[in-house]
Parts: structure tokens; C-alpha cells; sequence
């Protein structure tokens, strides 16, 4: 994976600006792959979650388009965003509004 | 004997992966390997840009973790390659098989341009049907791992 070549100029006007002081907040978006039971049980494994909740977050991934799975300090949620993607899925991070 | 995962009570798992699954397995995980060595464009899915509206977040990010992810999903796949005959793997090399034949479905998946509702009739060439046909079965492969691996019952 290379990462997109930009100029300076263009690289801060794509940025959006990043307050230390908000917290962070980590999404998983739907996609048309991954199974039901599967994503559920990553979300158990990765957060404790029980079935119940782990299903929850599951179902508005899947009817939603997104949920939050996790939240706190960048580092963490950095880390979370890995250990998703180390499960195959669409995970992100960003600033709570 | 029919394809099968099951928990054993000392936490590891017991394994029959008849000759035909096996095969499927030897031909693809090779070239799942190679087609993430050499960055192949429909492997996009398994390296999600963590931080979409930062780019400089991003490029940090991507510096920081290296070559860890790919690295990663390789191991997973040498796993399944190297335990293709064993009829018991512990939880690391079970686990190490959920993503490898996730990696691949998802692989295929981003290929075909699979949606929710993607059925044989969406694909009209054998090369679409076939490879459609193998996503739909390591469907079934994945669900009896996630079954033993998670004990959630559906």
C-alpha cells in the first residue's frame, strides 16, 4: 500500500483539523463480505462484548451503514482500528462531534 | 467425511477437511499470498485507510504500522498452509484459518463486486461464476470456523 503522493497545499485544505482535546471514537462500516456471525463474534473477541450487545452493534452496522465500537485516548482507538483490520474489517477512526 | 470444526474439551480443535476442500484450499492460499506481496489492487479491502478526511493522520498512521498488517495476514495464510494435514490445531492456528479464508472472501468478493443481494444469475461469464461459486462455499467454510471458535449458537 503506497500512501497518495499530494502537494502541501492540497494535503491542508483535505485535512480536517484535529482538536487534542475531543475524544476519538472507532467506526466499522457495512460492507457486503464480511458474515453476520462473523462481525459479531470479532466484536465479542476484540471488546468483551457480550453476544447481545456484540449482535446490536452487529445489526446497526449492517442497517445503519455504520456504529461506534469503541471509544478513548487516539492510542487506543489507533489500536482497535489495527486489530480490526487484522480481522478484515472496514474500520475507522475519528473525532467525536 | 463431511467438512467439519468442532471444539475439544482441552480448547483445541478437531479437524476433517475432506479431499476436496483441501485442494481448494492448497490452490488458493498461495496465490492469495502473492496477490498481497504484490499488491494487487482488489486487496484494497484488507488495508482500510484508518483516518479518511486526515491525510496526514494517515500517512503517519500507515508509517507507523509498517509492514505489521501485511505481515499479518501473510502469517495467517502460511498457517493454513502449514497445517493442511492436521487433523487438530490449537486456537492461534484455528483462529489463524478464520482469516486467512476471510482474507480470501474478501478478496473474491472485491473482485466480483459482490452486494447483499449478489446471486449466480449476476454473473454470466464461467470465470465470474466460478470464482462466485468458491466465495459462496468459503461462505460455509467460515461459518462452521466462526461456529466452533465463537460457541454462539444462531
Amino acid at each position: 500500500m503506497t500512501a497518495p503522493v499530494t502537494t502541501p497545499t492540497e494535503k491542508v485544505d483535505a485535512d480536517m483539523a484535529i482538536d487534542p482535546d475531543r475524544p476519538w471514537i472507532v467506526l466499522v462500516w457495512n460492507d457486503p463480505i464480511n458474515l453476520m456471525s462473523y462481525v459479531t463474534h470479532v466484536l465479542q473477541k476484540l471488546f468483551g462484548y457480550d453476544q447481545e450487545k456484540a449482535t446490536k452493534l452487529m445489526m446497526d452496522v449492517h442497517e445503519k451503514g455504520r456504529a461506534v465500537v469503541s471509544n478513548g485516548p487516539r492510542e487506543k482507538c489507533e489500536l482497535d482500528v489495527f486489530r480490526l483490520h487484522e480481522h478484515g474489517l472496514w474500520a475507522t477512526l475519528s473525532q467525536d462531534d | 467425511m463431511a467438512l467439519s470444526f468442532r471444539r475439544n474439551g482441552d480448547g483445541s480443535f478437531g479437524v476433517t477437511l475432506p479431499m476436496h476442500d483441501r485442494s481448494l484450499l492448497e490452490a488458493l492460499v498461495p496465490q492469495m499470498r502473492e496477490l498481497i506481496e504484490h499488491h494487487d489492487p482488489d486487496t484494497w479491502r484488507l488495508f482500510p485507510n484508518p483516518y479518511p478526511k486526515h491525510e496526514k493522520a494517515a500517512d503517519e498512521y500507515a508509517e507507523l504500522i509498517g509492514d505489521d498488517l501485511k505481515d499479518g495476514h501473510l502469517a495467517a495464510l502460511d498457517t493454513v498452509i502449514e497445517t493442511l494435514d492436521s487433523k487438530r490445531l490449537d486456537e492461534d492456528q484455528m483462529v489463524s484459518w478464520m482469516h486467512a479464508i476471510n482474507h480470501l472472501r474478501i478478496f473474491m468478493g472485491t473482485r466480483l463486486g459482490v452486494t447483499e443481494e449478489s446471486d449466480f444469475d449476476d454473473f454470466d461469464t464461467d470465470e465470474g461464476l466460478a470464482l462466485f461459486e468458491m466465495y459462496s462455499y468459503l461462505g460455509h467454510v467460515l461459518e462452521l470456523i466462526v461456529r466452533a471458535v465463537s460457541g454462539n449458537e444462531y
